[in-house]
């Protein structure tokens, strides 16, 4: 009786098995992405081999691959310049304006910036997302802004106890508020799904140029300030109405050669407060040294007056 | 069936579709083989067919877990029909040839990847521009891929095929 197998026809094994595809199907995503996040948390030593193994025709030679980290390094100069100007800036306006409304000085002075390791990137084709290994235990929280080499990313989407997935501009499903220096107008840039985003509704009045920044609209509670998150890599009339621009835009980062972010939380104070005394961490050496570089050399983060 | 190699191929071929993959990844599409639709065509036609249904849709499944978007159940829906299609159209046809395996592998691409597509939209998540164009020269770079990579996974698997087939005898 015991050693009795249990025989399952080709069409009841069938159909279980299509039953079980469409309850995944149809079952909440928050539920589902548990299985996506736990393959990523827990393979992600392999995966990240993965990433960082190309094929021997791809490897770069020594000298090259020096100059690829100037090259980088001097993107990350330019960025923090072009934020730098972009304060400069602001704070001009402010002095205009004489509000006498109390501003922060600098535009990530008291915010956090947790550092996150990629675990997996997808920078091209359908998807343009990262997997980090920091999630709602680390205090964050869905739209946060994730920063790479000083330029604004992406934003969190999806979050896990200890892994989040960042929805990079460039991905189809993402909307967000744009400017430019100099331009008093506010854009929406939507992702464009290969590698790039899109500005469109732009009336061709206004003078703009490739290599002109793009700067990620100020956002109350998660960007103070605006920050640079790309350049303009092509700018040409609307096929379908030529009084606007068609404007395509290219990010400052190289996400693919990206191993660490950094995700801004603007008003940690209040969400420490908010987090139960069991979530919090002490930041580690590593995170406050990651912080420091992030934030251009400044010192560690601190709370808001 | 040797369930405990089919289970370390499944790792293996997942970590390799979720991380290295991209590394021959072609056209500003970024198109890469899809080496779990390679391994569905693979069982399903050199198993038996409740075999092939049970490694379609594990396969499937872990398609959905390493593909990005975060929506589940599409690919197991997709290909545990077509694995299961593909099997039971093999009792009839036999797939033997390099040509015919990777004509298996270009249909079967096309047809689970387009049923996922459209699985997709049903659950309420947008198709992005260029899925079809992506959809297409996946199929296409797998079937042409598969076949060899069929040979290695002969030598790993070592089934022996139990298809009906005239007796030896009567040949």
């Amino acid at each position: 009786m015991a050693g009795k197998r249990i025989r399952v026809s080709r069409r009841m094994l069938f159909a279980w098995l299509m039953l079980a595809g469409l309850i995944l199907l149809f079952s909440p995503q928050a539920v589902t992405s548990r299985f996506q996040f736990a393959f990523a948390r827990f393979f992600r030593w392999p995966l990240s081999i993965g990433r960082n193994v190309p094929l021997s025709a791809r490897t770069e030679l020594p000298l090259s691959r020096q100059v690829g980290d100037f090259s980088r390094k001097e993107t990350q100069y330019q960025n923090y310049i072009a934020n730098l100007e972009e304060e400069l800036r602001r704070k001009n306006v402010l002095i205009q304006q004489l509000t006498g409304l109390r501003t922060r000085l600098r535009g990530l002075e008291g915010a956090k910036l947790v550092p996150a390791d990629i675990i997996t990137a997808s920078a091209e084709g359908q998807r343009n997302e990262l997997i980090i290994n920091r999630g709602s235990d680390d205090g964050l929280s869905k739209g946060l802004f994730v920063i790479g080499d000083n330029s604004v990313i992406g934003t969190i989407a999806d979050l896990a106890a200890r892994t989040a997935r960042v929805r990079l501009f460039s991905d189809i499903s993402s909307v967000v508020g744009v400017n430019m220096p100099g331009l008093e107008i506010n854009m929406l840039m939507q992702g464009n799904s290969d590698g790039s985003a899109k500005i469109k509704l732009v009336p061709v009045k206004h003078k703009i140029k490739v290599g002109d920044t793009v700067l990620v609209h100020s956002k109350p509670g998660y960007l103070d300030v605006s920050m640079i998150g790309g350049t303009v890599q092509q700018c040409t009339r609307d096929d379908k109405n030529p009084s606007l621009w068609d404007i395509t835009v290219k990010p400052v980062c190289d996400i693919a050669s990206l191993n660490t972010v950094a995700v801004i939380v603007m008003n940690p104070a209040s969400l420490a407060s908010i987090r139960p005394a069991s979530a919090r961490r002490p930041a580690s050496t590593s995170e406050a040294e990651a912080s420091r570089v992030e934030t251009g050399g400044r010192s560690g983060p601190s709370a808001t007056p | 069936m040797r369930w405990a190699r089919f289970a370390v191929l499944v790792l293996i071929t997942t970590l390799l579709q979720a991380s290295w993959v991209d590394e021959i990844a072609v056209t500003r599409f970024h198109v890469a083989p899809d080496l779990l639709l390679i391994t569905v065509v693979f069982f399903a036609i050199r198993c038996s067919v409740s075999e092939a249904i049970i490694t379609s849709f594990v396969l499937g499944f872990v398609a959905d877990i390493v593909a990005t978007g975060f929506l589940m159940g599409p690919r197991t829906i997709s290909f545990g029909l077509f694995g299961t299609g593909l099997a039971y159209m093999h009792r009839v046809i036999t797939i033997r040839k390099i040509p015919h395996e990777a004509l298996a592998i270009l249909i079967v691409g096309f047809g689970a990847g387009g049923l996922a597509i459209l699985l997709a939209l049903l659950a309420g998540r947008s198709a992005g521009p260029g899925s079809f164009n992506v959809l297409a020269g996946t199929s296409i770079y797998s079937g042409a891929v598969g076949p060899f990579l069929f040979l290695l996974l002969d030598r790993l698997m070592r089934i022996r095929s139990r298809r009906r087939g005239p007796p030896p005898a009567a040949r």
